[in-house]
């Protein structure tokens, strides 16, 4: 297996020429699907049986949800690269992730609390899935609180590097909560082996959703790579070629 | 419509969520520029001092 390709990814100009091609196919992507998710949520699925209209509130909720495991996953992965092998750009990748994981996991909170309401009669409940998802909203501060607090950009990254890794531990526990506790959160609609809850009509608007979610985020953590890239290179002459050129 | 928009009376829990999530992905897509204009900035106060040398 020829892994050349994935290494070329680690050399910064390689990769802002490669994020600069594929972030707005991404992005175009993205908002195709989102688009197919909101009319397929919104318009076309019939009401819940038991919840009613509220249950829509599951296309943006769900999505929201699985990226902030998602995102924390990658950056903690980032953060065993930089940690093992102090690759740069993994570094930038750590940088970026943080901010876009942690908006995402405050709106998987905030549009729970808004399900919660009507659903639950309550905003928040010290429950286990909620609580380990607060943690875990902590955690990405903390590793965004911790890289700025340094000002050596090489120490910053590693010591944040370190907070993701070890912070990863609350990720499986954040999945899981709803099956080792007795929970008020419901259990998973979709698994990957089992069948789904959800019928086809719910569940593929869902599918848009949270795969157009999913690629916007990527774009927008390679668009923040690519400036933390420039700025860390800026001496360098594919820098100078780069930026010069007539689109950044 | 109006019975669509009020989604069976909870219309302010439901829009509420979308508007949140559209507000994040607004912010991302701002951020992101933003971060791009900044380090422009930085990369540029640079070379002026490199070719004012």
């Amino acid at each position: 297996m020829n892994w050349t390709w994935f290494h070329k990814l680690s050399s910064p100009p390689h990769f802002h020429r490669f994020a600069r091609r594929w972030t707005p196919w991404m992005e175009c992507a993205a908002a195709a699907l989102v688009v197919y998710g909101l009319i397929g949520g919104l318009i076309l699925a019939p009401p819940d049986y038991q919840q009613g209209e509220v249950y829509r509130i599951i296309y943006v909720h769900v999505p929201a949800a699985w990226l902030s495991l998602a995102l924390y996953s990658g950056m903690a992965v980032a953060g065993l690269i930089v940690l093992i092998w102090r690759v740069k750009l993994a570094e930038c990748a750590l940088i970026s992730i943080a901010p876009v994981g942690a908006s995402f996991t405050a709106l998987a909170l905030a549009t729970g609390m808004l399900w919660g309401k009507p659903t639950w009669g309550a905003y928040w409940v010290w429950d286990a899935r909620l609580t380990s998802e607060l943690v875990l909203l902590f955690l990405y501060l903390g590793v965004i609180a911790l890289h700025g607090a340094m000002s050596e950009p090489r120490a910053a990254a590693r010591a944040a590097a370190l907070l993701a890794v070890v912070g990863w531990v609350n990720v499986p526990i954040v999945r899981y909560s709803v099956d080792w506790w007795n929970s008020l959160h419901q259990t998973s609609s979709i698994t990957l082996l089992g069948k789904p809850t959800l019928d086809a009509s719910m569940l593929w608007p869902l599918f848009g959703m949270a795969l157009g979610l999913t690629l916007f985020s990527a774009a927008n953590v390679m668009r923040r790579m690519q400036a933390e890239n420039v700025r860390r290179n800026a001496r360098q002459r594919w820098v100078r070629e780069q930026l010069e050129a007539p689109h950044v | 419509m109006s019975e669509w928009l009020a989604m069976g009376g909870h219309a302010v829990f439901v829009w509420s969520s979308f508007g949140l999530a559209a507000a994040t992905v607004l912010w991302n897509i701002w951020a992101a520029r933003a971060w791009m204009r900044h380090a422009r900035d930085e990369i540029t106060e640079i070379w002026d001092e490199d070719d004012g040398a």
